[in-house]
């Protein structure tokens, strides 16, 4: 569920989360990521120094690794939108909250895409295109059934509303 | 989206597909303009050769080597001007009541088609030998996700004539080719002193003066050792210059006028003359900014965002609609691209005193504020600048918060518009009022774009109902 802070609260009814599944996505990337590196650079220490410098070095690693893991959570929890009348609010993070509003008038095109992780639980990224690159309107870690829904009421929407530029 | 007319330019390798309207060619002499540098290295090379021995010498020569040879050799030495020749004779052009379509089948059949609704701006420019010919390239712009139309070369009225028609056309005006009619007032012109003194207020030029006094201050204190010194001076000479020129030969004679059908023009350049043209309601936002050197001299730069094309060297041009102006300028040019805003009724806010915390040196001149129209921010100290974003160009709204800000009580809110070097953030502000801008801001969004659905032109004539929250009205930037 996202963040309760009241500077981040939904405009009226509650957060749509997204799917739990996606923490699982958010996890592995982060145990590849982390782990990968781990044992690179505990491989590196064996190599060029000796066995206490590479227990070191992977001692180290796996307190990133952990703290990754369980910042992966906290974020991937952190997802949520809601649709609104001409409005579609997004919002993410736990440190560096943001809350972007993106109305239907303005959206240009609809993306869906999945990685490679996120494919494998059947999940995906729906992205919303506007005219401005900074929009970055993307809601990760959705089921392809809503995500695909989601796709189908936003086109239909932007295209009810549409503006020109 | 599906509208009944082509949205971007479509370029397809297909049959033919010009309406069958009157097809034009661009000006017979096209090819020569764009392959003159070839003739010229030619007449040189021959003439040279020409000089240096006697002609009867010169004639054996060239009979000794046998005509099939010679023609070859004209051929190899000609191929670029022939290449040319034949690329200028497959392009055809039509600009009528809808569309502008381009084809050329030289190699590659390319058909590009764009209809006249969706133009967001359009260049006329003349390079020096174009200029010398009497001719001009036509460039259409049509949005940021596709590349321009271009259209070499024209006869300089008949760029022109276009170049209404399309801009009168691109505001919804309902003109047709053979009727249109061009009515233009200049606005201003920015005198060349200016923009060379301009240039040479400038850090740069500051660090080179600085550098200047260190060596004489050096050749007297030091005679034998400081010839060296004065080596190192010429790569900072050599970068002013640069700068000088740059500036200078984009920037000469500069003058910016209106047109009736709602059409701003900049026309500027020393040897290449360009002239852009831009529909008032494709602004998406403006910046004022003032470097701190410039404070003295009162003197402001005046930028525009404006959908087009990314290229760094256009965007810098159309975007820098005012290199340097004093404020009452930057006023005339306010009033004339939106005649209903009034800057100085526009209430301020400062913000909090916590934020110190993250601009400890300029906290104190961030402001913000909107109206029913737009929205305004305003800040820094070394480069003050001011936004003006209409909510009506408003792409999304977000909201942020790092850590940090979170411990402080402040967030920051950022207006997205289209990419380019306008952008607006309001940096700071206090966490609840950063929520209550975000959401108002995305209701004055919804209000303005219901507006804008009914005319396409940005609605000139606002009523004044302000954002009521008794703040400090703005004062001219650094006054």
């Amino acid at each position: 569920m996202p963040h309760p802070d009241s500077l981040f609260a939904p405009p009226a009814e509650p957060w749509t989360p997204v799917s739990p599944r996606y923490v699982q996505v958010k996890v592995i990337s982060a145990l590849l990521w982390w782990g990968v590196l781990t044992a690179g650079a505990a491989a590196l220490m064996l190599l060029f120094f000796g066995r206490w410098q590479a227990m070191l070095a992977a001692g180290i690693g796996i307190v990133l690794t952990g703290w990754a893991i369980w910042r992966a959570v906290v974020v991937a929890r952190s997802w949520g939108y809601a649709i609104r009348q001409s409005d579609l609010y997004i919002t993410h993070g736990r440190l560096f909250r943001s809350l972007i509003v993106v109305p239907y008038g303005r959206m240009q095109a609809v993306s869906v895409n999945a990685g490679p992780i996120q494919r494998a639980f059947g999940l995906a990224t729906v992205q919303l295109i506007t005219a401005s690159v900074d929009s970055n309107a993307t809601i990760p870690g959705l089921t392809a059934t809503v995500a695909a829904q989601l796709r189908d009421q936003l086109t239909e929407l932007g295209e009810e509303q549409a503006t020109g530029l | 989206m599906s509208t009944a007319e082509p949205d971007e330019p479509v370029a397809t390798n297909g049959a033919a597909v010009l309406p069958g309207g009157m097809a034009q060619r661009p000006h017979p002499l096209s090819p020569l303009v764009d392959s003159w540098i070839f003739l010229v290295a030619v007449v040189l090379f021959v003439g040279q050769d020409l000089i240096d021995s006697d002609w009867r010498q010169w004639l054996d020569r060239i009979q000794s080597l046998g005509w099939y040879s010679l023609i070859g050799l004209a051929a190899l030495v000609l191929f670029p001007v022939l290449v040319a020749f034949v690329n200028w004779s497959t392009i055809r052009f039509v600009i009528d009541d809808q569309q502008v379509v381009i084809e050329r089948s030289f190699v590659v059949r390319r058909s590009e088609r764009v209809a006249v609704s969706k133009i967001q701006s359009v260049e006329i420019t003349q390079p020096l030998i174009a200029r010398l010919v009497g001719l001009a390239a036509l460039r259409i712009d049509v949005g940021s996700q596709s590349s321009s139309m271009n259209i070499r070369y024209l006869g300089v009225k008949q760029a022109q004539h276009l170049r209404d028609y399309l801009m009168a056309r691109a505001r919804g005006a309902q003109v047709t080719v053979a009727k249109t009619t061009s009515d233009e007032q200049l606005l201003l012109k920015v005198a060349n002193i200016r923009v060379l003194l301009a240039s040479l207020v400038s850090w740069g030029s500051l660090g080179t003066g600085l550098f200047l006094v260190v060596l004489v201050v050096a050749k007297v204190m030091v005679p034998e050792q400081s010839s060296w010194l004065g080596f190192g001076l010429i790569p900072f000479l050599i970068g002013l210059a640069q700068n000088l020129f740059s500036h200078l030969k984009r920037d000469y004679n500069l003058t910016l006028g209106i047109n009736t059908s709602g059409a701003l023009r900049r026309s500027s350049g020393l040897t290449s003359l360009t002239s852009e043209s831009v529909p008032l309601h494709r602004i998406q936002g403006l910046d004022i900014t003032q470097p701190l050197l410039w404070r003295p001299f009162g003197w402001y730069r005046l930028r525009i965002e404006v959908l087009g094309e990314g290229g760094s060297d256009d965007q810098q041009q159309s975007s820098d609609l005012l290199p340097v102006g004093d404020w009452a300028e930057v006023k005339l040019l306010l009033t004339t691209i939106w005649p209903s805003l009034d800057l100085e009724q526009i209430p301020m806010r400062p913000i909090p005193k916590r934020a110190r915390w993250f601009r400890w040196f300029d906290a104190q001149t961030y402001f913000w504020g909107a109206d029913e129209q737009v929205l305004v921010a305003r800040g820094f100290l070394l480069n003050n600048r001011l936004t003006i974003v209409p909510h009506a160009r408003v792409q999304s709204v977000r909201l942020v918060q790092g850590p940090v800000q979170r411990l402080v009580k402040v967030a920051s809110v950022e207006a997205h518009i289209t990419p380019g070097p306008v952008s607006l953030v309001c940096r700071h502000l206090d966490a609840q009022a950063a929520r209550e801008l975000a959401f108002a801001e995305t209701e004055r969004m919804r209000l303005q774009r219901a507006k804008v659905k009914v005319s396409p032109a940005l609605v000139e004539n606002g009523s004044g109902s302000r954002d009521g929250c008794g703040g400090v009205p703005i004062r001219p930037v650094g006054q």
